[in-house]
């Protein structure tokens, strides 16, 4: 555009400079997502979740994470239900023994119902009561009692506390489960840059790049490398006296770190004028 | 179940379409609004949400894009009137420019390389930061978003001859401006 408009052109030096700003830097996931929140609220938008992409209602989705919510809903209520309500049709099975079953002792029933049970035999049947009566004991085999023993069997494990079978769950899981690695990824991927210049003895270069990894990892893991790096920043750039407040708070606060010694060499190698 | 009248349903579809088009805008020009406002002299602890203020005028001005200009360029004229306005706040005006934190984990490069990049940066900005608005819109516009004459002209409402009287004095400046921060780093 300029060549007929008596504009002067750009040197190489300049030219290169404009070209590298240029390429538009993309923005990180998780700063995306804090302005489409703020955006959704000043816009009325429905925010969209984390990760979703789309401002646009997914009416479809909606309606079918209710629905599915809804059957859940039904579902475990039904199985709760079966769980903790006596089955109506269990009564007969236990105390009206059909004839020709094997014999299920029904003593304290027969006692309290001639009126010699003591009372802690009528309190041991009505607790028993509650629950029914082991296919073993009725030596019946259909499929109600069964049910009713896998259940039980279901629940008495679930109320074993960590029991066994969680300790082996616990087994294959890795230590740093839990750990987002992309993020732990892209943390340690800035604090190279700022160490590359820690290294170069750019001070602010490198505090130039750790504003860059405070704003993404605000409450990153690798703080205590971000924090000690600071320190060294701050002293190369010259700002001896936050750089001595920065490495007093970092050796109360990483008293056993093992980059406690860089910072210490750093902080004595400023100047004794300063 | 209460059935939609045809003129709502429309209404329903007009508004569906126009957040599809606005989600894809944001996600698409975000980073370059983002990257306009740096170069506006936005600071880098204000820029997501004055990035958040261009965004909403965008939304509110959604039906009304004039056909002239490319999207970007239209999305830089929302930018610069946000910037604009940003930088009367008196609490604004004598603000040092901050350092640069740009986003640098994608980038793919070493340590090194990213570190150069963050430094020239880092410069550029200062050096745009010399410069007065009207200059400063016009370089940005021209040299490193690469818009035509005509487009600048009709983005700013100038004529076409101011914008290249601009352009040539924008130029000097910043080509003086980028050799003093040269040596100094950032």
């Amino acid at each position: 555009m300029t060549q007929d408009t008596n504009v002067p052109e750009l040197d190489e030096e300049t030219r290169a400079a404009l070209a590298i700003e240029k390429e538009v830097p993309a923005i990180s996931p998780h700063r995306r997502q804090k302005i489409r929140a703020g955006l959704a609220l000043a816009v009325g938008l429905r925010h969209a979740p984390s990760g979703a992409t789309s401002f646009a209602p997914a009416i479809g989705a909606r309606w079918a994470v209710r629905a599915a919510l809804i059957v859940c809903g039904l579902a475990a209520g039904f199985v709760l239900g079966r769980l903790t309500l006596p089955d109506p049709a269990e009564p007969s099975q236990r105390f009206d023994r059909p004839s020709g079953s094997p014999s299920v002792s029904t003593a304290p029933r027969d006692a309290v119902s001639n009126g010699s049970a003591s009372s802690d035999q009528v309190s041991a049947r009505d607790s028993k009561a509650a629950l029914p009566v082991s296919p073993a004991a009725v030596g019946s085999t259909d499929g109600r009692t069964q049910r009713t023993e896998e259940l039980l069997r279901h629940t008495n494990k679930a109320d074993a506390g960590p029991s066994e079978g969680r300790k082996t769950d616990r087994k294959g899981e890795s230590p740093t489960a839990g750990v987002d690695h992309a993020s732990l990824a892209a943390e340690r991927e800035l604090l190279d840059v700022v160490r590359a210049a820690v290294l170069r003895r750019n001070g602010s270069g490198a505090l130039d790049a750790l504003t860059s990894y405070r704003r993404d990892f605000a409450s990153g893991l690798l703080r205590e490398d971000a924090d000690a790096l600071e320190v060294q920043g701050l002293v190369l750039a010259g700002r001896y006296e936050e750089a001595r407040q920065k490495g007093a708070v970092f050796g109360h606060r990483y008293p056993h770190s093992l980059m406690l010694g860089a910072v210490t060499r750093s902080l004595h190698s400023i100047p004794a004028t300063e | 179940m209460r059935r939609l009248s045809g003129g709502s349903f429309t209404c329903l579809l007009e508004q569906w379409t126009l957040n599809r088009a606005f989600d894809e805008l944001f996600e698409t020009h975000l980073a370059y609004v983002v990257r306009s406002l740096r170069r506006l002299g936005v600071s880098e602890a204000d820029v997501d949400d004055v990035a958040q203020e261009v965004f909403v005028r965008v939304h509110a001005n959604l039906t009304s894009k004039e056909p002239i200009a490319s999207t970007r360029a239209w999305l830089f004229g929302f930018a610069r009137g946000v910037a604009s306005n940003y930088r009367q706040l008196a609490r604004h005006r004598n603000e040092t420019h901050d350092p640069d934190a740009m986003d640098l984990w994608t980038t793919g490069s070493s340590p090194e390389t990213k570190l150069a990049t963050l430094e020239t940066r880092t410069r550029v900005l200062h050096a745009l930061q010399v410069l007065d608005e009207a200059k400063r819109e016009v370089l940005i516009m021209a040299d490193i978003d690469g818009f035509a004459g005509p487009e600048i002209a009709a983005v700013l409402s100038i004529p076409l001859n101011t914008v290249y009287s601009r352009l040539r004095l924008a130029r000097l400046e910043f080509a003086r401006a980028l050799k003093r921060n040269e040596g100094g780093g950032a």
